[in-house]
């Protein structure tokens, strides 16, 4: 539930967001949900461009787990080949599954091939919540680089 | 008497020595056609053809395909309805709900298990995967479709089986028609041969044969089939030779590799695991009694009982070899009946063509090119996986033939004249998933897509753009003059660009230039930023151009393919990261070991937020400028971001765009360069608009990265604004290029906004 006061600071925010103006809206991803729902309702309205959150709960998140989960194990036991086939897999269903990129980054390293992990880690951390473990876990890699 | 005796003796001598020289000649005729016959059956067979399959269609909750789109694909690969769902390949459906039990299939990632899935379809697509306990599936793939070869020479194509794969009673059924003492006989079978030759006899005429399976299997994979003593001399002594040296189990698994089963135009249907596919859809291991009776009774004249064109003679055969399954008791009185009754149940008849999507497997076989020998691909059976999707494919074509015919119909174009490329990749993998090389796209000609350069038209602006955001001082509220100008060419002509309608607008924002594809303040951009260098940003996109650096070329007087633009917008399309185009996924040796796999390759070839900014402005063309046509055709809510493109004259005609899931580029246009009187936005995104409309459900993925502020701008000025004003438009920023100055409305605006807010809010700030 939304307290009165956010409902009520939505309802600003609309109001003047339907100006007279050319209204595309966009938003950061990793921002807080409450914002994102208010843009959102209002840019349907408007058909402006509208920031998406990957990380959001779309059912097909369990099937892209699933894959990572197999990915992240099959790297851990260096079949590199696997979970790099396991990983593009999931990216094909989720394009913006930052761990998916983690570990494509992790299957390079662990093949030597540092710009091309650094390539992919740099594209992960585009997907992440700042702050979030992901995010930390991806830079770390490129510091090692 | 002695005399005549020893003359006698003489002549007998001399004719045991003639057999003595003779003996060696055949001793070694047959030393030779030992060493032919067991070289030939010992090493590779045959040369295998490539086969070449689609995308795998991934089964999980959340996948965007309708009840229908999934039954389609079902039925593609042969899956057939029954009420109840009890062996592979059976399916059944029920309102919003499907059990099927698929086959299974190794993939490079693993192996898809053969199971029985129930499938929950909503207004979304899967809804939910259920296994044979209730246990949810989190995902599972149906195996692909073959969609085409690459064939040797002589265009035999087989798909070679080991005879544990063969149902007993196929081969049962098999030995009761053609060789019944096959076990017992040492290839050649005297009493067979008397039983032939009585029926000839008696009729006159040949009508029987006395071969045997092995007497058969020597014919057809040493020998030629012509009528001839010498080429039967050889077969009877070759055919103890191939039973002396291989089983009976051998002999009968290459018998039914080789033997001919038909013809689909040019291909040769060769062994029954292709024949099962080729008249049924079907695995061996699905085929039921009527199906294996039909396969037994074709081997003895295949064109003859074609069961498409001579559905009468084939049915007659078919049960013909019933009845003598049921007299050898291979099948009882009720199955006898019940098959006899059996429609001959095959397939509709397949494409006669060797490959029914030419231009992708052109793509297939450049990306091959280097990679293995023609002969490798011609001969090896190899088996190539792509990314193709025949949903989106099949889509692609009917798009590119009927807009392209109605187009022509509306704007009273000679009919058939338009032609049209188009490519349709996966948005961030590049994975090319569907081309059209021509309005006709099961032809086999000119591959427009892959190698008809055409002049870009605007779809060149967002490079000019990209390279102006790359430099400080610009931003996408900067100013830049829409005047008329003219300057001199490098050739000293005069070069003067025009708006589309003529018009010149004054001082506008970059944004504003961008998104309504404004000519003159564009080419003003570029040639302050310097030909050179905007050609210079292209390339370092990954694009290799060899474009003359004049002026004109700021305006897309460049060539490039469909298949370039595609790779260039991949890189708007993914973040300013480059993915290769590519088609194959993995490739295979013949007896299923994995050879090659293609990864997906990413290489930062943009800033992030130069990227972000772009797909804003991509997005404002489709909402707002010169793209906004395509709502006539899309939900405004799928998001999508394009690009139109049109050429001195109206000879091309382009549209570049993406969504959430796909980025399709389409060109329209003569293959005689002359005019049609078509711009991006009247012919290819009408064609681009249709197409997404079928397939693309997601909006475009828009993520803004952390160096990215929205401002509102002031159009006419470019300056600082408010939401509230008039005029007033949302600017993306890489933080610290925004506007310092605020124009009069938003000086006015904001604090009081500010304060406001501050009282609503109240203490939290």
């Amino acid at each position: 539930m939304k307290s009165p006061r956010r409902v009520v600071f939505s309802l600003v925010a609309a109001g003047i967001i339907s100006g007279c103006a050319s209204a595309p809206l966009v938003n950061s991803d990793g921002n807080q949900s409450g914002t994102i729902d208010q843009i959102e309702d209002e840019a349907t309205e408007d058909q402006a461009p509208v920031a998406t959150t990957p990380e959001n709960l779309a059912p097909e998140v369990y099937a892209v787990e699933h894959l990572l989960n197999q990915a992240e194990q099959a790297g851990s036991q260096r079949d590199f080949d696997l979970a790099e086939a396991l990983a593009e897999r999931a990216l094909r269903i989720q394009r913006t599954a930052a761990r998916a990129y983690l570990v494509l980054a992790q299957v390079q390293v662990g093949l030597n091939n540092k710009d091309r992990a650094s390539d992919f880690a740099q594209q992960g951390l585009l997907y992440t919540s700042e702050g979030s473990s992901l995010e930390l876990r991806l830079l770390r890699l490129l510091k090692t680089l | 008497m002695s005399t005549e005796k020893s003359m006698k003796a003489a002549g007998k001598r001399r004719h045991l020595h003639k057999l003595l020289w003779l003996l060696p000649l055949l001793l070694a005729g047959v030393l030779y056609l030992n060493v032919m016959t067991v070289t030939k059956f010992s090493g590779q067979k045959w040369r295998l053809p490539s086969h070449v399959y689609a995308r795998p269609l991934e089964l999980f909750a959340g996948a965007n395909i309708t009840l229908d789109e999934f039954v389609w694909e079902l039925e593609s690969l042969g899956y057939r309805e029954a009420r109840e769902v009890s062996r592979s390949g059976e399916f059944f459906r029920n309102q919003d709900q499907l059990v099927v039990f698929l086959r299974g299939f190794s993939f490079w990632d693993g192996v898809e298990l053969q199971q029985k899935v129930q499938i929950d379809f909503d207004d979304n697509g899967i809804s939910g995967i259920l296994d044979a306990s209730n246990a949810p599936v989190p995902i599972t793939r149906l195996e692909p479709l073959r969609i085409g070869g690459i064939y040797p020479d002589h265009l035999e194509d087989r798909h070679p089986i080991e005879l544990d794969e063969v149902p007993d009673l196929l081969v049962e059924a098999l030995l009761a028609i053609e060789d019944r003492t096959f076990y017992q006989h040492w290839g050649v079978s005297l009493r067979g041969i008397a039983r032939a030759l009585k029926a000839d006899i008696q009729a006159g005429g040949l009508v029987q044969g006395g071969s045997t399976i092995t007497q058969q299997l020597v014919k057809n994979f040493y020998l030629t089939s012509e009528r001839t003593l010498l080429r039967k001399l050889k077969e009877l002594a070759m055919a103890p030779i191939v039973e002396l040296h291989f089983s009976k189990e051998e002999i009968l698994e290459t018998y039914l590799n080789e033997v001919y089963f038909g013809q689909s135009g040019q291909r040769s249907i060769r062994g029954i695991g292709l024949a099962s596919q080729f008249y049924f859809r079907r695995p061996l291991n699905e085929l039921e009694i009527h199906q294996m009776a039909f396969l037994v009774g074709t081997i003895k004249g295949p064109s003859h009982y074609d069961p498409w064109s001579k559905t009468e003679a084939a049915t007659e055969r078919r049960n013909l070899v019933l009845n003598v399954m049921h007299q050898q008791g291979l099948l009882t009185a009720e199955e006898l009946l019940e098959n006899r009754n059996k429609s001959l149940d095959v397939w509709a008849r397949p494409a006669r063509t060797l490959n029914p999507y030419p231009a992708y497997m052109a793509l297939v076989r450049a990306e091959l090119d280097g990679v293995y020998e023609d002969e490798d691909l011609r001969e090896n059976g190899l088996q190539i996986f792509t990314h193709l999707d025949p949903q989106v494919q099949r889509r692609l074509e009917l798009v590119a033939n009927e807009e392209l015919a109605a187009i022509e119909s509306q704007r009273g174009i000679d009919q058939g004249t338009l032609e049209t490329s188009a490519v349709v990749t996966r948005v961030g993998s590049a994975e090319v998933v569907a081309i059209v090389g021509g309005r006709k796209a099961g032809f086999d000609g000119f591959n427009r897509a892959l190698d008809a350069k055409r002049a870009i038209g605007s779809l060149i602006k967002p490079v000019i753009y990209l390279h102006a955001l790359k430099q400080p001082e610009f931003s996408l509220a900067s100013i830049i003059s829409d005047e008329s100008f003219s300057v001199s060419a490098p050739d000293e002509t005069e070069w003067s660009p025009k708006n589309y309608d003529l018009q010149s607008r004054g001082d506008v924002i970059l944004l504003d230039a961008f998104v309504n594809s404004y000519n003159q303040a564009t080419a003003r951009l570029g040639l302050e930023m310097g030909v050179e260098q905007v050609i210079a940003t292209l390339e370092s996109l990954g694009i290799e151009v060899d474009w003359p650096t004049y002026p004109a070329t700021l305006l897309g007087a460049g060539g490039m393919t469909a298949l370039d633009v595609s790779e260039l917008y991949q890189v708007f399309a993914n973040d300013g990261f480059r993915a290769s185009a590519n088609a194959i996924e993995s490739i295979y040796s013949t007896d299923n070991q994995p050879l090659l796999r293609f990864q997906q390759d990413r290489k930062q070839v943009m800033e992030a937020s130069h990227a972000h900014i772009l797909q804003y402005a991509l997005q404002m063309v489709m909402l707002e400028g010169t793209g906004k046509s395509a709502l006539q055709w899309l939900e405004p809510s799928r998001r999508v971001a394009g690009k139109t493109g049109t050429t001195n004259d109206y000879r091309d005609s382009w549209f570049a765009g993406f969504g959430g899931d796909y980025l399709a580029v389409f060109w329209v246009g003569r293959d005689d360069n002359e005019s049609m009187s078509l711009t991006g936005a009247s012919g290819a995104l009408r064609l681009w608009a249709n197409f997404m409309a079928k397939v693309e459900t997601r909006p475009v993925d828009f993520v803004q990265p952390k160096n990215v502020n929205y401002q509102w701008i002031n159009k006419s000025n470019g300056r600082l604004s408010a939401s509230v004003c008039d005029n007033s438009v949302l600017v993306p920023f890489i933080k610290g290029t925004e506007p310092n100055e605020r124009d009069a409305c938003g000086r006015r605006i904001v604090p009081r906004v500010i304060d406001w807010f501050r009282d609503v809010l109240g203490g939290q700030n």
